[in-house]
């Protein structure tokens, strides 16, 4: 077996000013392969990493499911999937060509023994075929409940090796949810370590993978106007919006278990509070920034216990109208049972108890079938002393910096400026920043961009378990209580409006209001 | 010429964004009308204003400024060699304020242009073009002084060019073995496309400079340079180096399409440009045994965004000195 150089700066062919990923040679396996996110983001996503020569020069692709196919059938189904989903197009025919062949599937149970064993007869075989070192991804695209099963079996038949091991490596990717509350969160965590070590699983949250958040730490620690005014002394307030005009779709049974604040709020938004709050790491390393983002995790106030109602607004959508047409409300759904108290719609106030933010609320409101797409944080400064312009207008607009996650992504600024003319008037306007105006092409959807950090063991943008327990930890309390009283008003909103009037109380109490985006 | 600048600024109307200022001399029409093809297609995707200098050697005395399209993104100074220092004037009040400026310079960098040093100062990045240079000896020492007194950041065209071989390269021969092999093979064969148009001139630059980064960080001695039946022989000490022109019609010119090595065992790795698939197969192979080809993605320096990248955001690490220390130590006939 070749000696890998530990440090590329060793070999002096490699030079450290192009900084390009170097996804390891590897075979990724992906379990629940038949499923709605291979085909419609993993695939593609693998197949535009070959269209950017950003997967590894010895590489195949395993399908592990239940259902009975050739690897030609799934080829082809796989075909029609990044024909249909491939942010590039029109599909290249020779490089289709040779990314299929690297395509396979194999037929099993997840929890089948001989599905393993023979799976670790086939991928050895493509070891051969592919040179791809013994090195594994293994992709959990399953139902939750399958997790630490197929972990177990994987250990099992010697598919985990040991980290110790220098020759060849294994890592896990999982998607969400991590758990469905602390105490799950936390077995399914003793679960899987007990087969393999921490740093050999990949907690996958595709916002994380996003351009824009990735952007969050370069906005933030290479401009230091806004990072020296980023603290309690020049912000008022924070708000996060995650709003969607979609309703829950085929997901209803899915939904029923869930609920927004498991789906949303536990994972994407608490990702994006933790990074807007961080301070300045160390290095740029997976943990020296992970270290920084769990010290804003274990430094957000606990709800109060006994006021939850009062702390956290729910709210479940009724019938309504989106984009002029009208829509069902979520208990006519399908799947959807006809008296859920299952919420669509979070609203809350965290207060992250440190010094740079002691004082500074930070709002947080996600929902279904609001009236647009869309994800943004807004950074709303204090406001200037008034009376200087006292008679030009009865309020002078705060200083508002919008970070626009999607769509439309960008960042905008909101000032106030002079009317021209003889008279002194105040108007605000925006200062506003298009990633689509100035870089035009569209980005890597974010899946491309976590496999490859996965293939190349960079774990940064993955939620490190701590995070991951830590938000459990503050939720988990409020979704008790949830599941203990029912709330009195469901459904609560009609869609296409921005919630209940409960969420609108919550911020309008301390003096603020919601933007409206 | 108060009037010409005015002109120029009345014609800014709209207000638009911009990502850099991209400042492109050119002495020649043929590397004018390349360099109009290759920002074309980064315009296209990038907002930027780009200032067009072409300096009419021979023509009567004469400053003109005009715009190329109808957003003027996009302009054009024309001007005599004896009014060529007027240009940084005309040129100052058209520039977007707090961006990059990037310097194109499409003219021999060993000859003295009295505008190269004003241009220089207002630069963020000088980018030079080798297919300008009359000597390439001469150019890769003027570089090398350059490099190490310049206080701007720098590019080289034809470095940028052979980015993605390099990156290919350090793939190909990532671990300890590999890298071994590669010092001991003793003959390194570069293919590459003898195309002259109406462009290009020196289609053999990017081949030199391939031989001479890997010359340089592989640390070999040269011996002594060869022209046979229109080939680069190149000695170093215990290996050889041939570069081969051939000819490949759907090929841009001087790009390199093959590159073998071999040592003394008769092991050989042949990398091969597809260029439908803008993919390198690899092949490694001995008289009586081959191992599977794989292939590996290769960036070809054609569409703006790749251009973009290589010329503007990618810095030379000192592998770019290193080459051309190699480079400049070889009495180049022709390239």
């Amino acid at each position: 077996m070749s000696m890998s150089y530990d440090d590329q700066s060793l070999n002096p062919l490699i030079e450290k000013t192009r900084q390009f990923k170097a996804p390891d040679s590897c075979i990724l396996v992906i379990f629940g392969a038949t499923g709605d996110l291979t085909a419609r983001k993993l695939v593609p996503a693998l197949y535009n990493l070959a269209h950017a020569g950003q997967l590894p020069a010895h590489f195949a692709c395993v399908g592990f499911a239940r259902r009975d196919k050739t690897h030609d059938d799934f080829r082809k189904e796989m075909f029609e999937a990044v024909s249909q989903f491939s942010r590039t197009k029109p599909i290249d025919p020779n490089l289709w060509q040779s990314f299929s062949e690297q395509l396979f599937y194999h037929r099993s149970e997840f929890d089948n023994e001989e599905g393993y064993e023979s799976l670790k007869k086939f991928l050895e075989q493509l070891d051969n075929q592919f040179g791809t070192k013994g090195n594994r991804v293994y992709y959990l695209s399953t139902q939750p409940s399958f997790f630490t099963s197929i972990t177990e079996k994987l250990n099992h038949h010697g598919l985990i090796y040991d980290i110790e091991d220098r020759k060849k490596w294994s890592r896990l990717i999982i998607e969400k949810p991590f758990g469905h509350d602390l105490e799950s969160a936390q077995k399914l965590q003793n679960d899987l370590t007990h087969h393999m070590d921490e740093s050999q699983i990949y907690r996958i949250d595709h916002y994380l993978g996003k351009e824009t958040v990735q952007n969050l730490l370069v906005f933030r620690f290479s401009n230091p106007i806004f990072e020296s005014l980023w603290n309690n002394k020049h912000i008022d307030h924070v708000q996060i919006t995650v709003s969607e005009d979609i309703g829950i779709g085929s997901r209803g049974r899915f939904f029923e278990e869930a609920g927004l604040l498991r789906d949303i709020v536990q994972n994407h938004m608490m990702q994006l509070v933790s990074l807007v709050a961080m301070e300045p790491p160390t290095s740029l390393y997976a943990n020296a920034i992970r270290d920084e983002k769990m010290k804003v995790m274990e430094s957000i106030r606990y709800f109060p216990v006994g006021d939850y109602d009062n702390a956290i607004v729910r709210g479940q959508y009724a019938a309504g109208i989106i984009n002029g047409e009208p829509v069902k409300g979520y208990r006519e759904e399908e799947n959807v049972d006809p008296q859920s108290t299952v919420e669509t719609f979070a609203a809350m106030e965290l207060n992250i108890d440190n010094w740079r933010w002691a004082g500074v609320p930070f709002f947080l409101r996600a929902g279904k079938r609001l009236p647009k797409r869309a994800t943004e944080i807004s950074i709303t400064f204090k406001e200037a002393p008034g009376f200087l312009f006292a008679k030009q207008t009865s309020k002078v607009d705060s200083n508002i910096l919008v970070i626009r996650i999607q769509p439309d992504e960008g960042i905008s600024l909101k000032m106030n400026c002079k009317v021209p003319g003889l008279s002194s008037q105040i108007q605000p306007v925006k200062m506003d920043f298009r990633y689509s105006t100035y870089f035009g092409s569209a980005p890597p959807e974010a899946y491309e961009r976590l496999i490859c950090d996965c293939m190349s063991g960079d774990s940064t943008l993955f939620a490190r378990a701590d995070e991951v327990l830590a938000s459990w930890k503050l939720f988990t309390p409020i979704l008790e209580h949830w599941q203990n009283t029912s709330p009195a008003t469901f459904p609560n909103y009609q869609s296409g409006t921005w919630g209940p009037e409960e969420a609108d109380r919550l911020i309008e109490k301390t003096g603020r209001k919601w933007r409206l985006l | 010429m108060a009037a010409l600048i005015r002109v120029g600024v009345n014609m800014e109307k709209e207000i638009k964004g911009h990502l850099f200022n991209l400042i492109i001399y050119t002495a020649e029409k043929r590397r004018a009308d390349y360099f109009e093809q290759m920002v074309h297609s980064l315009i296209e995707k990038f907002p930027s204003r780009v200032i067009h200098i072409r300096c009419d050697k021979g023509g009567t005395s004469h400053v003109k400024l005009e715009p190329c399209d109808h957003r003027c993104e996009h302009m054009t100074i024309s001007s005599s060699l004896e009014k060529i220092d007027e240009v940084p004037f005309v040129i100052l009040p058209h520039l977007v304020p707090d961006l990059p400026i990037y310097l194109l310079w499409g003219d021999d960098p060993t000859a003295e242009n009295p505008i190269l040093s004003a241009l220089e100062k207002l630069s963020t990045r000088l980018i030079f073009d080798t297919e300008s240079a009359v000597n390439l000896q001469a150019f890769a020492q003027k570089m090398l002084n350059k490099v190490e007194t310049l206080n701007i950041e720098f590019m080289d065209i034809s470095w940028a060019e052979i980015a993605g071989w390099r990156d290919v390269i350090s793939q190909v021969f990532l671990t300890r073995n590999q890298l071994n092999y590669l010092r001991q093979c003793n003959t390194i064969h570069i293919k590459y496309n003898q195309l002259n148009d109406d462009f290009i001139q020196h289609d053999t630059v990017q081949a030199i400079y391939l031989q001479g980064w890997l010359a340089a960080q592989l640390e070999w001695k040269f011996n002594q340079v060869k022209e046979i039946d229109g080939e680069h022989h190149i000695f170093y000490e215990g290996r050889k180096v041939v570069l081969t022109p051939q000819k490949r019609a759907t090929l841009n010119p001087g790009l390199i399409f093959e590159i073998s090595c071999i040592n003394d065992e008769k092991l050989k790795t042949t990398l091969t440009f597809a260029d439908k698939q803008s993919k390198v197969m690899v092949y490694i192979s001995t008289p009586d045994h081959c191992e599977v080809p794989y292939s590996l993605q290769l960036q070809v320096m054609q569409t703006g965004a790749t251009a973009m990248k290589e010329m503007f955001y990618f810095r030379p690490s000192h592998h770019y000195r290193n080459m051309l220390n190699a480079i400049g130590q070889i009495p180049w006939e022709s390239f």
